[in-house]
């Protein structure tokens, strides 16, 4: 492997190989994931990974199982806007700032071999950028969902949440009812949590009841719209 | 009080724009069978606390938290399944629907008369206050002689609302926008417990 003069004729060698090897397949099984969490879920996907990355100390660094989480966001970030969620939906709400790409560290000579291992994929991942797009993006070409349907629905699912109500439906005054669909119920109190639940004036002093009982009001709505779904 | 008219009841569910005034009851599948003159049906959740007698040696409500948590079980029983209620059996169930009431409505709630014929009282605190948001718990009990299924998504109660004019919306309870059966939470008032017994004499 170019970068580590390894000789795969020597035993040891061909561990090490193995090693790094496996690395790739880690980090290729977590960007892929992460893409494909993107086309399911689109910005939700990305502020749920935000906050659970939150707890992460070092953004730069990758470990045997994970790439750097600067690197995921950044190909996170590529996939939002190529899909246009960046441009219509989390730029105007200002809740994206740019990802910088990830710079892998200058290679170290010795030891520990796992942290030269680690810059070393991390220096040669990106090649594989496209390519991991480009089978996602194919698996998904058919999938309807994206940030036009989103925002055609967003008013409503908004002043719903604001109204403390599950975003499961649009009721008609006939009383007929369209349920909304789980990738917007999913958004919209993803991107209201986001933006500090606006209009929960009463909750803005304990964020932890607010995420209770915003978290209700998701399941709910997930639960009310499958039923509406399944009973049309 | 005036009960709300199936007219009323209809314009305040589906026509009314102002989100403050809307009277939700969310979802109402099938509206001419749900809503009749003053009262709209409503359904079975899947969710049940159920208690478990044997793990504790009585309820000091007021006092331990613990033990009460000892006591209940939160269960799920999919649609399609049943679960069954003994006679003098005691589970708390939830409504299906979520409820949003406009502070110049008042709401309670009561068994249809075809379940409450096989021994079943679905409701002791049948009170809906004006601005309550969430399921509404409700306590099952089966006074019968027999055991008796109940069935997720079966219409097992109705609610009858009234008009409260000039009324203000209750304030935001212990219960406030709950999806789930929830157990009594009279720990939080054990405060109101310390003042009478301070009145005790030596």
């Amino acid at each position: 492997m170019t970068g580590l003069n390894l000789n795969t004729s020597i035993t040891g060698d061909r561990v090490v190989l193995n090693r790094a090897l496996r690395v790739v397949y880690n980090w290729i099984s977590e960007l892929l994931s992460d893409l494909v969490g993107v086309h399911l879920l689109g910005p939700a996907f990305a502020l749920a990974m935000l906050e659970f990355q939150s707890f992460e100390e070092d953004w730069t660094e990758g470990s045997l199982t994970h790439p750097p989480t600067v690197m995921r966001f950044s190909l996170i970030q590529d996939e939002l806007r190529d899909l246009g969620w960046l441009d219509a939906v989390l730029g105007p709400r200002h809740l994206w700032a740019e990802v910088q790409p990830h710079s892998p560290k200058a290679l170290v000579a010795g030891w520990p071999l796992d942290k030269r291992l680690i810059e070393l994929v991390a220096a040669k991942i990106p090649t594989y950028f496209a390519t991991c797009q480009e089978v996602v993006r194919n698996v998904f070409s058919a999938r309807a969902f994206g940030p036009a349907n989103f925002n055609a629905d967003d008013a409503e699912l908004r002043s719903l949440l604001e109204c403390y109500l599950p975003p499961a439906e649009r009721v008609r005054p006939d009383g007929t009812a369209t349920p909304f669909p789980p990738e917007s119920i999913i958004n919209s109190c993803w991107l209201f949590w986001a933006e500090g639940t606006p209009g929960w004036s009463d909750h803005q002093d304990d964020r932890y009841e607010s995420r209770a009982l915003l978290g209700r009001l998701l399941f709910k709505a997930l639960e009310l719209s499958r039923i509406r779904s399944r009973m049309s | 009080m005036t009960i709300l008219s199936k007219e009323r009841l209809r314009h305040l569910l589906f026509e009314t724009d102002a989100a403050a005034d809307r009277l939700v009851v969310m979802p109402i599948l099938e509206p001419d069978r749900q809503i009749s003159e003053g009262s709209v049906d409503v359904r079975l959740g899947g969710y049940f606390v159920v208690t478990r007698s044997a793990r504790v040696g009585g309820l000091e409500p007021f006092l331990d938290e613990r033990t009460l948590n000892a006591y209940q079980e939160t269960i799920h029983v999919p649609f399609g399944r049943q679960l069954w209620i003994h006679p003098g059996t005691f589970v708390l169930g939830v409504t299906l629907e979520y409820l949003r009431l406009p502070s110049t409505v008042f709401g309670s709630v009561t068994t249809r008369s075809s379940w409450a014929r096989l021994g079943l009282h679905i409701a002791s605190a049948v009170a809906v206050h004006p601005g309550f948001v969430g399921c509404l718990t409700l306590e099952l009990v089966n006074a019968g002689n027999t055991p008796v299924a109940m069935y997720p998504g079966a219409r097992i109660g109705q609610l009858v609302f009234y008009d409260a004019p000039g009324g203000q919306p209750a304030g935001r309870g212990k219960y406030f926008g709950q999806i789930l059966p929830r157990f009594a939470r009279l720990t939080e008032e054990a405060p109101e417990l310390e003042r009478w017994s301070a009145l005790s004499l030596p």
